[in-house]
C-alpha cells in the first residue's frame, strides 16, 4: 500500500473551538511527512487522531487501509508516537527495565522483549546509562530513550510528535540521525513529523504540509515551498528595540508580504525578518525606524528558508 | 487475549514491585510510619487496661488498612498520574488490553502493600506481646486474597472512573480516605454500628475482611461460622472487577470523543 495515511475533510473541535478544519492529506509509504505549524495550529490533534487517541468531529481518516474510528485495534498494532514533551516510564526503575516492560505492552514474549531491548541498547549506544533509573538521567539520554521506545514494535508508521523540543543542538542533531537512519532501513516504514523549527522540517522531511489555525495551508516538497518564495526578498534587520505599533507600521508598506520579529531579552535586541516583493521598500522601512529614533545594528539580505514560507503563506510567524 | 491481558499485567506488576521496592528507605518508612500511629492506638489501650483481644483486633486493623491507601492512591489516582506523563496515551495506543494494565497494578499494589502489611502487624504482634490464633492461618490467608480480589477490583473501578477527573482525584480521594476507614472498623469491630449500617458496611471488602481475620485470628472462630465473609468477598470481587473492565472501556470510549485521553493539567 503506497498510500499511509489519508484523511478526508477530517475535523475536529472542541466545544466551539475548531481545532482541525476540513484536513484533507495523503500520507505515502516510507517518506517523512511533516506538519509545521505554531502551537496551537492543530499539529497534535491530527496526530491524536490518527493514532486512534481522539475522534473527529466530523470526516474520515485512514491508517494504513484502516478506519480510525472503526479499525483502532487493527491501527494500533502498526503504529507507535514519541512525544518530546512527554516523559513516559517511570522514574524509580532502570532505563532497560522500562523499555522492556513497553515491549511487552508492543506484545513482545518476556524473554524475546530482553532480547528486542538489548539489541537496540547496544544499537543505539546505550550501554553507559542503560542500568540507570530513568530519573536519573540527563534529557538527551531521556529523548534517546523515548525514541527506542517509540521504535521497539518496528511500527509501519512512527509519529514524531516535537521529538527536538527542549534538547540543545548536539542532541537534537543526533536525534535527528537516527530518525533519517530508522527509515532508510526498510521501505514499509514512515514518519509523520510535527515541528515548529523549520531546520528540523528542512533537514528531515520529503514533504510538508503547512498548517495553520486548524486548516492545511500549503502541501509540497521543501523545494518546492521554497520556491514560493524564491523570487521574493528576504531582509533581516537587527535594531536596538522595537515597539508593536513600529511592526504595524512596516506591515503596511506596500510591497511587504511578512513580517516577524523577536527580542533577545539580555541585549535588547530586536531582529526583524521581512519578507518583501521587491527590494524598494526596504528604504521606506529604513525611513521609519529612523523617524521612530530605532537604530539600525545590522541590516542583511538572507536566503529563503521555511519559515519565510510560512510568513509568505500565513502572514505570520512560525513560532 | 486471556494470555494478553496476564502478559500485561505481569509487566505493569514487575514495574509497580521493582519501583516501589529499589528504594530500601521507602520500605523502612512504609513500615514505620503506620506502626507510629498504629501504635499510638495501641498504647492508648494497654493504658486503660484494655483486654488483650482490643490490642488485636486494632493491630489487624492498623495492618490493612495500608491496602486502603494503596487503593485510593496507588490505583484510583494512578490513571491521571498516568496522562500526566504520557503514559496512559501511550498505553492505549499500544493496543495493549487495559483490564490487564488494571490487573498488574492491581496486583503490584497488593503485594508490595502485604509485604508492608505483614511488617507492621509482625512489628505490633512483638512489640505488644499481641496473640493470634495460628490455627486458622489457612483460612485465614484464604480470606485475606478473597478481600485483597474484592478491594483491589473496586480499586480498579475507582482507576477507570477517576479517568474522568483532573486534579480534583486529591480531593475525592480525601473524600472517600478517612469515612471509609472509620466504616471499616479499623480499630473497632463494625458491631458497634446499629444494624442497618452494618449492612452497608458488609459491602465494603475491607470491613468484610477485616472482620473476617479478627474472627479466625483474634477469637479463634472456624472459617464455616464466617461462610458468608468468603460468599459476600468472592461475590463483591466478581462483580467489581467485571464493572471494572466494562468501565476502562466505556472511559476510554468517552475520553476519545471528549479529548480528555491526553489532556494534560487538567
Amino acid at each position: 500500500m503506497d498510500e499511509v495515511v489519508r484523511t478526508i475533510d477530517l475535523t475536529r473541535h472542541f466545544g466551539k473551538m475548531v481545532a482541525l478544519d476540513n484536513v484533507n492529506i495523503t500520507i505515502r509509504r516510507n517518506e517523512i511527512f511533516g506538519l509545521l505549524g505554531p502551537n496551537g495550529s492543530g499539529k497534535s490533534t491530527l496526530i491524536k487522531i490518527l493514532s486512534t487517541l481522539l475522534l473527529p468531529t466530523s470526516g474520515d481518516a485512514y491508517v494504513l487501509g484502516y478506519n480510525v474510528k472503526t479499525d483502532y485495534m487493527e491501527i494500533r498494532k502498526r503504529i507507535n508516537i514519541v512525544a518530546g514533551d512527554d516523559r513516559p516510564g517511570y522514574g524509580s526503575i532502570k532505563v532497560k527495565e522500562n523499555l522492556w516492560f513497553f515491549s511487552q505492552l508492543y506484545g513482545y514474549g518476556v524473554r524475546e522483549g530482553w532480547k528486542v531491548v538489548n539489541s537496540l541498547i547496544e544499537e543505539f549506544g546505550m550501554q553507559d546509562y542503560a542500568d540507570r533509573k530513568l530519573n536519573r538521567v540527563s534529557s538527551g539520554m531521556f529523548q534517546k530513550y523515548n525514541f527506542v521506545r517509540g521504535i521497539l514494535n518496528n511500527p509501519k508508521l512512527l509519529f514524531l510528535d516535537e521529538p527536538t523540543v527542549g534538547l540543545d543542538v548536539e542532541i537534537s542533531r543526533e536525534i535527528r540521525n537516527y530518525v533519517k537512519s530508522w527509515i532508510k532501513r526498510d521501505p514499509e516504514r514512515t514518519i509523520l513529523l510535527t515541528t515548529h523549527y523549520m531546520i528540523e522540517a528542512q533537514e528531515l522531511c520529503d514533504r510538508v504540509a503547512i498548517i495553520y489555525k486548524g486548516k492545511i495551508v500549503k502541501v509540497d516538497t521543501v523545494e518546492n515551498l521554497l520556491k514560493l518564495v524564491s523570487g521574493e526578498h528576504i531582509f533581516e534587520i537587527k535594531t536596538n528595540f522595537i515597539l508593536n505599533d513600529c511592526l504595524e507600521d512596516i506591515k503596511k508598506i506596500q510591497g511587504v508580504k511578512g513580517l516577524y520579529s523577536d527580542s533577545d531579552v539580555s541585549t535588547g535586541i530586536a531582529k526583524l525578518r521581512i519578507v518583501m516583493e521587491e527590494e524598494g521598500p526596504i528604504a521606506d522601512i529604513l525611513s521609519l525606524l529612523k523617524e521612530r529614533n530605532i537604530k539600525v545594528l545590522a541590516l542583511s539580505k538572507e536566503e529563503p528558508n521555511l519559515e519565510d514560507v510560512f510568513l509568505y503563506l500565513v502572514g505570520s510567524k512560525l513560532r | 487475549m486471556i494470555r494478553e491481558i496476564f502478559k500485561t499485567a505481569y509487566a505493569r506488576a514487575y514495574v509497580r514491585i521493582k519501583g516501589v521496592n529499589s528504594d530500601v528507605t521507602h520500605f523502612i518508612i512504609d513500615i514505620g510510619l503506620p506502626l507510629i500511629g498504629l501504635s499510638a492506638i495501641l498504647l492508648a489501650y494497654k493504658s486503660l487496661n484494655a483486654p488483650s483481644q482490643f490490642l488485636a483486633i486494632a493491630a489487624i486493623g492498623g495492618a490493612m488498612m495500608a491496602f486502603w491507601y494503596n487503593v485510593l492512591w496507588g490505583m484510583a489516582s494512578q490513571f491521571y498520574w498516568e496522562r500526566e506523563t504520557g503514559n496512559l496515551p501511550l498505553y492505549i495506543s499500544s493496543g495493549a488490553p487495559m483490564p490487564g494494565v488494571l490487573l498488574g497494578m492491581a496486583l503490584g499494589g497488593a503485594v508490595n502493600m502485604t509485604i508492608r502489611a505483614v511488617g507492621v502487624l509482625l512489628a505490633t504482634v512483638y512489640l505488644f506481646g499481641i496473640k493470634l490464633y495460628t490455627s486458622e492461618i489457612v483460612p485465614a490467608f484464604f480470606l485475606f486474597l478473597l478481600t485483597l480480589f474484592a478491594l483491589y477490583s473496586l480499586g480498579m473501578i475507582f482507576a477507570s472512573s477517576f479517568l474522568r477527573f483532573g486534579r480534583s482525584v486529591s480531593k475525592i480521594n480525601e473524600l472517600l480516605g478517612e469515612p471509609m476507614l472509620f466504616f471499616s472498623g479499623v480499630y473497632f469491630p463494625v458491631k458497634v454500628f446499629p444494624f442497618a449500617i452494618q449492612l452497608i458496611v458488609s459491602l465494603i471488602p475491607l470491613a468484610l475482611g477485616i472482620e473476617g481475620m479478627r474472627e479466625l485470628m483474634v477469637f479463634g472462630n472456624s472459617p464455616l461460622q464466617i461462610l458468608w465473609i468468603y460468599i459476600v468477598l468472592l461475590l463483591l470481587g466478581i462483580v467489581f472487577f467485571y464493572i471494572a473492565t466494562k468501565m476502562i472501556k466505556y472511559m476510554e470510549e468517552r475520553g476519545k470523543t471528549t479529548g480528555t485521553l491526553t489532556l494534560k493539567w487538567e
